[in-house]
């Protein structure tokens, strides 16, 4: 077992109750019937119904149950006890019959033997794992001949950026991140915001750096043929105080448009 | 054709009609070592691509061709085919010169199904090439067209990342990177007017020019939909200039940007196969 995973069990433990909490995800919403998914994924990932789904890196489930309302067999697996036991709790008082699994991504084949239309990830989940190759094998293994993953989460080129203070006394972008991986990964601790805005963490956490090539070839290595890449000009969060909420998403106004902050992927087994 | 992209293309092949003879007599192309037998292919090509010996290979955008001669001194039936007249006049002086059986071709891509009706079995493209091209898909076709049922289609090029950034010196005297071009692709181009440095030194180009960006997606979705398979991608954080003036030589004889803030990816390779 890697230490680092245990670390960011601890960590996710910790965050669940915070991001479920008033002012967090917007639980309230959701049990009176919101799909939590976004227009983007929706479109993509296209019709589900009747069709198995396996979410890897589900967090409390909202997504993963949001597929079930529009139609999918769907199966979502965590590596937080926390996150597992709300996701399990959400599931009962709504009675949407999805299926939670505790598990970190790479142990998965232990406690599932099982084939899905389709392995879905999104939003915040690759930058907890520290190997893309285990990674791709890994979605590989739970796909049905056919069948399709489908990504969108953080691009790798927006994610080298530092905010700072030109010349000009205006905020400016700069390079401070290196765009390639490394495999020791980067620890984060002392008490901090988690994304949501309110309530303070201070469990450490771990957090892998992958770049276009590594998530790519991690799907290709696995034997899955890619079908298409896409590139967006915004993101899921909040990257930068100076970004602004437009359309869902979140802009960078002094540099809209012109810089990658997320992509989406769809391969085929 | 878009009659707005016909002249487009005129510009770009009057601009590189007056680089040739600049960049011939430029260290950066060093054309006395090639005459006496130097291999200009970088050591990331040459292993990537593999062994060429006895294969059929399509050069496209060659400029004057050492690239092109150096696959046919590694075994490769080399076909070159470059937009600009004198490059390829250059380049079948030098094939004749020292006798390399290469076959040049002048062509703009587009145009290029109007002039040649063969299959390769390594359809080739390098460093400084999808910048002068307006449109992949089409670009992309038409390597496909090209390729045999089984054949290869390896591009080395400059990273779309790459391209978005501007150096500023910081307090301390060194630089730091900022972005202040797109990263996605502008269908229109940008027009560079005439006056500026070429890349090999500080000789002045008059004629103006045109470029374009291309995303990464735009790349890889263009491959995709002429029907080739993605066999890898891959990103190198070096490159074969001096991109920024914080980057430092190393001694493979690539720059790299080891001063301490977040490299960037310089160069990228992409195999596909039909």
């Amino acid at each position: 077992m890697d230490e680092r995973i245990e670390i960011n069990r601890r960590n996710w433990n910790e965050r669940t109750p915070i991001h479920a909490s008033e002012g967090g995800y917007d639980v309230e919403a959701f049990k009176a019937g919101r799909i939590t998914l976004t227009d983007i994924e929706i479109d993509e990932v296209g019709d589900v119904s009747g069709k198995s789904l396996l979410h890897l890196q589900c967090h409390f489930g909202m997504d993963t149950m949001s597929w079930a309302r529009l139609g999918a067999s769907a199966t979502g697996i965590d590596l937080s006890d926390a996150s597992i036991a709300l996701a399990q709790e959400l599931n009962a008082e709504l009675g949407l019959s999805t299926r939670f699994i505790r598990s970190n991504v790479y142990d998965l084949p232990d406690v599932l033997d099982e084939k899905f239309d389709i392995v879905y990830t999104a939003l915040g989940a690759l930058c907890w794992l520290p190997d893309m190759d285990r990674w791709g094998r890994t979605i590989a293994r739970y796909l049905k001949p056919g069948g399709t993953f489908y990504m969108l989460d953080e691009h790798p080129a927006g994610r080298i950026f530092a905010a700072t203070q030109g010349d000009d006394g205006n905020f400016d972008l700069t390079n401070r991140n290196s765009y390639f991986p490394d495999p020791k990964g980067m620890l984060d601790e002392g008490e901090r915001d988690t994304y949501i805005g309110s309530g303070k963490i201070s469990s450490p956490v771990y957090e892998w750096q992958h770049s276009l090539s590594e998530i790519v070839n991690g799907l290709i290595g696995a034997g899955l043929k890619i079908e298409y890449l896409h590139e967006f000009p915004f993101s899921f969060f909040k990257v930068f105080p100076q970004m602004e909420r437009r359309d869902g998403w979140w802009r960078l106004p002094k540099y809209d448009g012109n810089i990658p902050f997320m992509l989406s992927i769809k391969a085929t087994l | 054709m878009d009659p707005s992209l016909r002249t487009k293309f005129e510009i770009i092949r009057r601009n590189w009609n007056e680089r040739t003879p600049i960049h011939a007599a430029s260290e950066f192309y060093d054309v006395a070592s090639f005459k006496a037998g130097r291999i200009t292919l970088s050591d990331i090509e040459i292993d990537e691509v593999g062994s060429v010996a006895g294969k059929s290979l399509l050069h496209l955008q060659c400029h004057f061709g050492m690239d092109t001669m150096s696959w046919a001194r590694l075994g490769a039936a080399a076909t070159g085919v470059d937009i600009s007249d004198t490059a390829i006049e250059l380049a079948r002086e030098l094939n004749r010169e020292l006798g390399l059986g290469a076959r040049f071709i002048r062509s703009n891509v587009y145009d290029l199904p109007e002039v040649l009706h063969e299959t390769f079995d390594i359809v080739y493209t390098a460093i400084g090439a999808l910048c002068w091209l307006p449109d992949l898909y089409a670009w992309a076709h038409i390597a496909a067209n090209h390729m045999k049922r089984g054949g290869m289609l390896y591009i080395f090029d400059g990273h779309p990342t790459s391209h978005i950034f501007e150096p500023i010196q910081i307090s301390d005297g060194g630089h730091t990177l900022k972005p202040v071009h797109s990263y996605f692709s502008n269908p229109d181009g940008i027009f560079y007017d005439g006056g500026g440095h070429t890349y090999t030194g500080s000789e002045t180009i008059e004629s103006p020019s045109y470029e374009w960006q291309h995303s990464m997606s735009d790349i890889v979705n263009a491959i995709l939909g002429a029907g080739l398979k993605i066999e890898w991608l891959n990103e190198f954080a070096v490159s074969g200039y001096r991109a920024f003036p914080q980057m430092s030589r190393h001694d493979d004889g690539w720059w790299r940007l080891d001063d301490g803030h977040g490299t960037i990816p310089f160069l990228y390779s992409i195999k596909a196969t039909k």
